[in-house]
């Protein structure tokens, strides 16, 4: 697929550097999509649509402009690539344009079966199989939404560096959230299938999952007594996801933070800031997991960064930008929302690799504590390093032994204290996915981690009133 | 944007929609311009310029609606978008009660757009970053580090007509400025964030934007951990616009009718103390999501949703209040051409209880102020239940006396309506779209060490 062809490209680009300056892109992106929602039993809302635009970059002396709009008319681009130069100073140099290299990224997550030859009928039922899974999983189950999402994003890139790369991507999602509800106990359970995948996606892991997955968890919820407030040991498992690495360091360590000096992990490249046993990698490689790109969204291709290794920062998360301003190579996480947003560095597949520890012994270790099996939403204070991420099933943990479910739980800490106190890391390793959000722009991610226990951590939860 | 034109687009889409097979229509049409510029050490980091420009089309056949969009304004785009619109009609179920909405008279007498700003040049942009910039860096030394000081704005319009004979839409503008910045102190480091915005660059206030967030990094230095007890908190009135706007959502009258609403079959009773009301508001002059008419083209007006502690109304569309057998409340939300639309707030307020932020600060011999927190969106709005991380400060007969972080505040939406003691009277709008006044409650659950 060819979203432009190379001869006007290269006049969009000429236009856009007639002053100088020492960057000038063109990135464009039209992404077909069908978004269905079965709520209430009803099937609700689709959606579907191609969202397509263009955007124009211009870098001079450090600084950007940009533009942004649907319109991809040859003539409208070049007027809005002339007024962005007229930002510069009248009189310079034409900056430079390289000899276009024309590329198509090939797919790091191989699709079996595009989205778009699938009619609607066979994603209207993946909706309703998941909700009779899960009202036949209990009676108590009164109520269960779903959305069926695909995506297939086609995206150019063509630069003054000769970068003209075309990669197309293939998003999955099913997502359902079920209501348990006995008397006046209300509780919900969520559960979510997300890749870069085709429709295959839903051949190996049928929708029941996610029905039955949801209600098991709505119904863990209903038997479970509010968290309790306090200090606790807490054991994260692998099968939580990786919300925790996603808070406690991975934010810190995008490279518009560390430029700037902002977040808590800036200017410590070589030093401790976590325990021995803990290394990070955020992997834009692995074939199928959400966070998964062939090349960023500025042409860098997709490759593994070593982030934490054994306990010492290694390496930043960075864009163009931030790694030009930092004398680094990019990383190829330059990621943008659409060809709305400026890239900035994002998070990709982003992990804390397997230890040794068995799973089972890690949770027998601990006499009185907290044991996460599925983390919900987070957010972190760069600076500070604080973050909080929302607990969605969890359980006491008394002599070694899972106990009692709790709910409405909070893990509350700072990022380098709490990676530092880790004392003992799992030889498992379990994957969540998200939509991340950083500067009003969405982009998905998966993250992972082995089974973990922190020794010490606020766990926000009730108060009982005293009489 | 000449007048004409968006007349023209509309009666191009009518002319699509009257010749395909369905029952009526709907069309709303986008048109609006966002410009930013970014500064960091008084240096442009940023500019940008953005359009959006589409239609979002309904179609309506026996109950069942399609929708679609598409950014290309011609009568050929219109007819695709309106076939991928009918073409999803078979396969949603019918709901008897989604129909075409009427047409009803509305007053356009509110003061929405400021002229000017589209005239506004890049220089008087960069120069707004600039300021709120330099009076953060002037208000203390320990503010050192900036991430991003920034000005932007939006202007333009939207149009809805319909084949029920509706045909409105309205001009708007907001200016915006904004500054996130780190105040450092002895190895340690807080950020810092303020908003602020107006109609126009010239009713923005850079001082106060840019001295607010130094004095909120500023406010967290040194601060500690708390002991975990059941106290009387204060809420700031940032923090009260983000917990009722989350709380929002329990206010929909389709989450009621899916039963997701924990106020679900309350209409009449007491969901809150007597001192309690809280309005929605869509005429507000000086908020903002204020317009004459919603996203289906239904005037906005004022909604009384819980009134003096008894719940009194819900926020409706055009498809709720036929379905619940009531009035609109001109509460249809659209988030750009590409969405559908779907019930919001317009501005939420709670009225005060009728004393000072003062007088509230001095009825608490000790507790937590809470002057942020974290992880708003994951509270459930169908149960209420919600925990929290915060930062704040300790206490001590009306004085804030040692600043706190590390925090949670845990609890039920529901307890909280009903240990709501005072609200005070500095109402105030957020650039986020809510609003609120600094709240006083009592037997809340802080966690600590």
């Amino acid at each position: 697929m060819n979203l432009m062809d190379e001869s006007s490209a290269r006049r969009i680009l000429e236009a856009l550097l007639a002053r100088g300056g020492e960057f000038g892109e063109i990135y464009l992106q039209a992404n077909q999509y069908t978004r269905i929602v079965l709520d209430d039993g009803k099937l609700e809302e689709i959606l579907s649509g191609e969202d397509s635009g263009v955007s124009l970059r211009l870098v001079s002396n450090d600084r950007t402009f940009f533009y942004s709009g649907n319109s991809l008319d040859l003539e409208t681009l070049v007027v809005e690539a002339t007024r962005l130069a007229g930002a510069l100073e009248e009189g310079g140099k034409p900056g430079p344009i390289a000899m276009l290299r024309p590329s198509e990224i090939p797919p790091v997550s191989p699709i079996r079966i595009a989205p778009g030859t699938i009619d609607l009928g066979r994603k209207v039922e993946l909706l309703r199989r998941a909700e009779k899974a899960a009202r036949d999983a209990h009676p108590s189950v009164v109520q269960f939404s779903a959305s069926y999402g695909d995506s297939t994003l086609s995206i150019g890139i063509i630069n003054s560096d000769g970068v003209c790369a075309h990669e197309t991507r293939v998003y999955s999602t099913l997502f359902g959230s079920a209501i348990a509800r006995e008397g006046e106990q209300i509780r919900t359970g969520y559960h979510s299938l997300a890749e870069t995948k085709g429709f295959e996606l839903f051949e190996e892991h049928p929708p029941e999952e996610v029905g039955v997955e949801a209600a098991r968890i709505a119904m863990v919820q209903l038997a479970a007594k509010p968290a309790p407030a306090g200090t606790f040991t807490v054991v994260l498992s692998s099968k939580a996801g990786g919300t925790m690495v996603h808070e406690a360091c991975g934010h810190g360590l995008e490279g518009d933070f560390a430029e700037k000096a902002l977040s808590i992990y800036a200017g410590k490249l070589g030093q401790q800031v976590a325990s021995e046993l803990i290394t990070v990698v955020d992997d834009g490689t692995l074939p199928g997991k959400r966070g998964s790109t062939g090349m960023d969204d500025e042409g860098i291709p997709s490759s593994c960064v070593l982030l934490i290794d054994k306990g010492v920062l290694k390496s930043y998360l960075h864009s163009r930008r931030t790694a030009r301003k930092l004398g680094h190579s990019p990383t190829g996480n330059g990621r943008r929302e659409s060809y709305r947003h400026l890239p900035i560095p994002r998070m990709r597949n982003t992990m804390i690799l397997s230890g040794t520890s068995s799973p089972e012994e890690i949770l027998a270790s601990v006499k009185d504590g907290v044991f996460v099996c599925q983390m919900g939403g987070g957010e972190v204070d760069i600076a500070s390093g604080n973050f909080i991420f929302n607990v969605g099933e969890a359980y006491r943990i008394r002599d070694g032994k899972i106990a009692e479910p709790i709910r409405d739980a909070t893990l509350i800490g700072n990022g380098p204290e709490v990676l530092s106190s880790i004392d003992a890391v799992g030889s498992d390793l379990g994957f969540g996915v998200g939509t991340c959000g950083k500067d009003g722009q969405r982009v998905p991610v998966a993250d992972a981690q082995p089974t973990l226990r922190i020794p010490s951590i606020v766990v926000g939860g009730i108060v009982a009133p005293t009489e | 944007m000449t007048s004409g034109e968006h007349d023209k687009i509309l009666d191009l889409a009518l002319a699509a929609l009257a010749k395909a097979p369905v029952d009526g229509g709907e069309i709303y049409y986008q048109n609006t311009h966002e410009t930013s510029a970014s500064v960091v050490d008084q240096r442009i980091e940023s500019v940008e310029a953005k359009q959006e420009r589409g239609l979002g089309l309904r179609v309506f056949r026996s109950g069942r609606v399609g929708f679609s969009f598409t950014p290309d304004a011609t009568a050929q785009g219109i007819s695709k978008a309106v076939e991928r619109a009918v073409a999803i009609l078979p396969h949603v179920d019918p709901e008897p009660d989604l129909q075409v909405p009427a047409p009803e008279e509305t007053a356009f007498n509110l003061k929405n757009a400021d002229p000017q700003l589209a005239a506004v040049s890049v220089d008087q942009k960069v120069d707004m970053a600039r300021r709120i910039e330099s009076c953060a860096l002037r208000f203390s030394s320990r503010v050192k580090r900036v991430r991003d000081s920034r000005y932007s704005d939006v202007w333009g319009g939207c149009w809805v007509a319909n084949t029920a004979g509706l045909r409105v839409g309205y001009t708007m503008s907001r200016a915006f400025g904004s500054i996130e910045l780190v105040a450092i102190e002895k190895e340690e480091n807080q950020t810092g964030y303020s908003a602020g915005f107006a109609l126009g660059i010239d009713d923005l206030e850079p001082d106060a934007i840019g001295i607010e967030a130094a004095s909120r990094a500023i406010n967290k230095l040194g601060a500690e951990s708390v002991t975990t007890r059941r106290t009387e908190v204060v809420l700031d009135p940032e923090v009260v616009a983000g917990v009722f706007g989350t709380l929002a959502s329990a206010f929909y009258a389709d989450n009621v009718i899916k039963s997701k609403s924990l106020f679900k079959g309350l209409l009449g009773q007491s969901v809150a103390r007597a001192n309690l009301t809280l309005i929605d508001d869509g005429r507000l002059p000086g908020a903002l999501n204020t317009g004459p008419v919603d996203g289906e083209g239904t005037p906005t007006r004022r909604t009384t949703l819980i009134d003096q502690g008894f719940l009194s109304s819900y926020l409706h569309d055009d498809y709720t209040a036929r379905k619940m057998k009531t009035h609109r409340t001109g509460s249809s939300q659209r988030g750009g051409y590409l969405a559908s639309p779907h019930i919001g707030t317009n501005t939420l307020l709670l009225r005060s209880t009728g004393i000072n932020r003062k007088t509230l600060l001095g009825m608490v011999a000790k507790g937590i102020y809470v002057s942020e927190v974290m992880g708003l969106h994951t509270i459930d709005p169908i149960s209420g239940d919600f925990s929290l991380g915060a930062v704040g400060w300790e206490m001590e007969n009306g004085a804030m006396v040692r600043p706190v972080q590390k925090m949670g505040i845990s609890g039920n939406i529901r307890d909280l309506l009903n240990s709501l003691a005072a609200v005070a009277d500095d109402l105030r709008f957020f650039a986020s779209g809510n609003s609120g006044s600094t709240v006083l409650l009592e037997g809340i659950s802080i966690s600590g060490s």
